[in-house]
């Protein structure tokens, strides 16, 4: 069952986009030492990345079962 | 690029931006971490540049402030937070990880520094470098060693008592012989 709600590619799609995250939280964490903006902690870093793919992951889960139940 | 992968970018995106100003808005507005005497803005700065404590290194990462080109100088020492701020004017320019074992009061340095100095307290004999005497009875000082043991690198962990001393790393206990003698110093 995960396998049908979680493809093959959509894993590599979300794996990619993590790592986006990561380097966006890193260079965020850069520019926090030029402009006073507040700097992302690791505990910080790591519930955002969680919050992210459990978002994301829901919402492949969820959006085509909605959709399913709107088909008549 | 993928259609899936490019949403998959927009949705981290989006929420990666939401989260940031969530946690830039409530550390703002949040006065617990802030002291009232300088903006928050000069106070995040000087936060983001701070490391982990440890009495061999400096607090900040970037070079300490030559305190003779600056004017207006004021130290606050923060008892609650464990640090002080150096201050010049209404902005914070240096930071320091610090344990206040002193009561609240205003006071100022005396221009008087030295190499070591010991309390004996009960069967404990501390020992501590670099002092900056405050008044006669309140010091920053660098706690090098409790008995024969060393104090741990990260001296606000371990449990000493160190009276009328504000306890602060080596380096930046060195620093502080630099600042001008009758510089205001207020403790809280």
């Amino acid at each position: 069952m995960l396998k049908r709600l979680f493809p093959r590619s959509f894993v590599q799609h979300l794996l990619i986009s993590d790592g986006g995250l990561i380097l966006l939280i890193i260079l965020y964490n850069l520019l926090s030492l030029i402009i006073p903006l507040v700097r992302i902690s690791l505990e910080a870093a790591v519930l955002i990345f969680v919050l992210a793919n459990l978002l994301i992951c829901s919402l492949k889960a969820i959006v085509p079962w909605l959709n399913q139940r709107s088909q008549p | 690029m993928n259609r899936e992968l490019k949403h998959l970018f927009y949705l981290i995106a989006i929420f990666f931006i939401i989260s940031i100003v969530i946690i830039n808005v409530h550390t703002y507005l949040s006065s617990s971490k802030f002291i009232p005497d300088a903006s928050r803005t000069s106070q995040v700065a000087n936060a983001n540049r701070l490391r982990r404590p440890n009495r061999n290194h400096s607090s900040e990462s970037k070079a300490s402030p030559d305190l003779h080109k600056q004017s207006h100088l004021r130290v606050i020492a923060v008892t609650k937070l464990q640090k002080i701020f150096v201050l010049s004017g209404h902005r914070v320019i240096y930071t320091m990880h610090a344990r206040v074992n002193a009561s609240s009061q205003s006071t100022s340095s005396q221009g008087h520094f030295g190499q070591q100095i010991t309390h004996v307290g009960g069967r404990q004999v501390l020992c501590a470098g670099n002092w900056v005497a405050l008044n006669h009875h309140l010091y920053f000082v660098a706690p090098t060693t409790i008995g024969q043991r060393a104090v741990a690198k990260n001296w606000l962990k371990q449990s000493f008592n160190f009276p009328r001393t504000i306890q602060v790393s080596q380096p930046d206990a060195l620093w502080l012989r630099s600042l001008p003698k009758g510089t205001p110093v207020t403790i809280r």
